[in-house]
């Protein structure tokens, strides 16, 4: 089979930053206080490290922009949103003015390098989200100067400091967001701090990390009534399959009618009447605010298709992570033979969300 | 017996009595060292998330019904036999002091024996065991299997510095629960450390606090090869619903495939030749050594069943947490009526796992 057929969107893929590139646009204070291994990025975690395990030949490289051009090339896709790697890390950054710096460094570089030399590029930028005031500033700037997308937003970040993302200390960066009418994307990446400090094999901690944030994240978002306050704002769960979410709304349902909170200062959602929160869920993937990353090879997809519609799912190929060319044809192969799904939903998985999303242009 | 009462259900609670419990510890545990703040309870508090954040449970939630209370219940909702979890109980795992964890879980054993297990052939429990010192585990696991009848021992998903259940520590708890022919099940309550420790509305917690450390459980046990080692063991998970088994095994077999781990001591898990992570959990299950503790209405039941077949599957009624009677026959209701599920889907939740499962007679 070759997917050059169809229309291919990847929603998610990385950069593999080039530090130096990027710590040349940093001021020369902050240059002169990180190694060359990590560049100016604090550790994932814990857990990436010191656990020996084998990915696949070619993870993680830094291909820069000819080799995403020839991976774009080979498997078959029309463009791609890009995402950091190391940045994956950004919340673990306490220097505030170290994120701002180190986040207009990174916009700057990923606009000189990606998006400046060619249209199939987009990006999500990084914004500061420890200083929410310095964060809304460069979200603007990233979107309005840069043409960036929109801003990605670790689901994890510094234990202590890091709230939910359904915090009210985050609603300035939605505010702005919602004035913009741009897209927030969460992405997960850390770790620790969430039960499985102590795990090895390293396979279930990618396998849950990423959901686990996704899934705290999506609950504080929901709860926190964040949708109903910013009704512009497009928000994007990536890189964690689809079953957290149709877990979450399983779970949340019955959580919600058997805890019923008292909100005498109308803090939480709010349901229409006789509106379920499966509903409230459905009525917001209908109006083009929840978007889930999938790579199309999903267990749960089909039945995730059945229970919202096909509007929420974003094809992601990760690369150049813990994949390559050979295993992004495979999950499109997957996806392309999946029987139980109809032609219009993989459509919509290989390219219509995303244009929505991020509102690309057809 | 009627078909009605043929149902089992598969995770009921008691909510201790605990003057009656204060019994059965020795005089230095009770005249000494409870608190009167805490209402002299032995057991320490469950976190701080299920504390002062105001929402309304059903009416008569985690009332302390008594035998009697119970057996109304049982005759009401048409339920044949319950087994017994504990309620304070499941704070377990946040006991630091391990010669009080060892008095307190023989001083409960001992009370529900007493209060529940002698009065009533209708009534099967899950013990407490210290797992804190596994070796006095193994004792009291013996001892209320084989002298007080209990079906097994309960393992709290959560604790204080608590390794994952997958730990070579608590494999002696493995080995004994084997040789007793006993099962294990781990049931979840303590939400902190679990990324939502800043998390309002309560819901949250609740909805997401079960699976989640259920899917970290469920991970330890799968990937520390703890069903290869111990091949006669049956598990089960607990008050999480059943979306948080096929978000592992969607999850699992990505990661176990992108991460290769090196094994050079044979500590992880053994696939067979060409078995993925999917099989592997699949014909666990058809082994009759993975169950899974769900309410009936659960929206990925069909989905699930679908997947791994009609056998991990254990109706369970929650009572009397955030449940009564009317909102567990509406349960019961929506199962019966669910077009997507078989009758002998139906029979399999409703009794027959839990018969395989805690070994209760026909």
């Amino acid at each position: 089979m070759t997917t050059k057929k169809y229309k291919i969107i990847d929603g998610d893929g990385h950069v593999v930053e080039a530090h130096s590139e990027i710590s040349a646009r940093m001021p020369a204070i902050y240059r002169e206080r990180f190694g060359s291994a990590r560049g100016p990025y604090p550790p994932n975690d814990h857990l990436h490290a010191a656990n020996a395990h084998t990915l696949p030949p070619g993870a993680f490289a830094k291909v820069g922009r000819e080799g995403w051009i020839d991976f774009m090339e080979d498997v078959g896709l029309t463009s791609a949103v890009l995402y950091p790697t190391n940045g994956l890390s950004f919340g673990r950054i306490v220097s505030l003015d170290w994120a701002i710096e180190l986040a207009k460094a990174y916009n700057d570089w990923m606009h000189d390098e990606y998006l400046s030399k060619s249209s199939r590029f987009q990006a999500l930028s990084l914004i500061p989200l420890q200083e929410p005031s310095e964060a809304v500033k460069e979200l603007r700037r990233s979107v309005q100067e840069l043409g960036f997308c929109g801003a990605m937003l670790p689901s994890t970040g510094v234990m202590g400091a890091q709230n939910q993302l359904g915090d009210d200390k985050y609603w300035p960066i939605y505010e702005e967001a919602n004035r913009l009418k741009c897209c927030i994307g969460i992405h997960g990446g850390v770790h620790d701090h969430m039960g499985l400090d102590d795990m090895t094999p390293y396979a279930p901690v990618n396998a849950l990390g990423h959901p686990f944030g996704q899934m705290v994240n999506f609950g504080g978002i929901l709860f926190n009534g964040v949708f109903d306050r910013y009704p512009n704002v497009r928000f994007g769960f990536m890189e964690a399959g689809c079953g957290w979410f149709t877990g979450c709304i399983e779970r949340f349902e019955r959580a919600w009618n058997s805890h019923i909170q008292y909100d005498p200062r109308g803090r939480f959602l709010k349901l229409r009447e006789k509106e379920s929160i499966t509903d409230y869920i459905k009525r917001h993937v209908d109006e083009d605010r929840i978007f889930v990353g999938v790579e199309g090879d999903e267990l749960t997809l089909p039945f995730a298709v059945s229970i919202v519609g096909n509007k929420p799912f974003i094809f992601s190929s990760d690369f150049p992570h813990e994949v390559n060319n050979e295993t992004c044809k495979e999950e499109l192969e997957e996806l392309e033979e999946n029987k139980r799904l109809t032609a219009v939903d993989k459509d919509a998985v290989r390219y219509r969300n995303a244009e929505r999303f991020y509102s690309l242009k057809n | 017996m009627g078909s009605e009462n043929r149902i089992i259900d598969g995770d009921g609670h008691v909510v201790e009595d605990l003057a009656s419990i204060a019994k059965y510890l020795p005089e230095e545990y009770v005249g000494r060292s409870f608190s009167e703040a805490r209402g002299k309870n032995p057991f320490p508090p469950i976190d701080h998330l299920h504390s002062a954040n105001r929402h309304y449970t059903p009416k008569g939630a985690f009332a302390n019904v008594g035998r009697e209370g119970w057996e109304l219940f049982l005759e009401d909702v048409g339920i044949g036999t319950t087994v017994l979890y504990t309620s304070a109980g499941l704070a377990f795992g946040k006991i630091v002091s391990r010669d009080w964890a060892i008095e307190l879980a023989r001083a409960y054993n001992n009370w529900l024996y007493d209060a529940y297990l002698s009065k009533s052939h209708r009534f099967n429990a899950m013990g407490l065991i210290p797992l804190q010192e596994p070796a006095e585990a193994v004792i009291e696991l013996r001892r209320i299997v084989r002298d007080l009848g209990f079906s097994g021992a309960m393992l709290p998903s959560m604790g204080v510095n608590m390794p994952h259940l997958g730990s070579q520590k608590y494999w002696p708890i493995y080995g004994e629960a084997e040789r007793l022919g006993c099962a294990i099940a781990i049931h979840g309550g303590a939400h902190e450390n679990l990324l939502m420790d800043d998390m309002s509305p309560y819901a949250v917690p609740n909805a997401l606090g079960h699976p989640m450390s259920q899917m970290i459980g469920f991970a330890g046990i799968i990937f520390n090869g703890i069903l290869d080692k111990y091949p006669g063991l049956r598990i089960g998970f607990m008050e999480a619903g059943c979306a948080w088994l096929l978000t592992c095994m969607e999850r699992f077999s990505g990661s176990w495939a992108s991460h290769v781990q090196h094994d050079p001591r044979g500590r992880f898990l053994q696939l067979k030749k060409g078995e993925k992570i999917i099989d592997y959990i699949l014909r666990h299950i058809d082994e009759g050594r993975i169950f899974i503790g769900c309410e009936g209405e659960e929206l990925s039941i069909s989905e699930a069943v679908r997947i791994t077949g009609n056998k991990p599957y254990v109706f369970s009624t929650d009572y009397p947490h955030e449940v009564d009677a009317d909102t567990c026959k509406h349960e019961l209701e929506e199962l019966r009526e669910n077009p997507n599920l078989s009758a002998d889907d139906k029979d399999g939740i409703l009794f027959r796992n839990a018969q395989r499962f805690y070994q209760l007679a026909n």
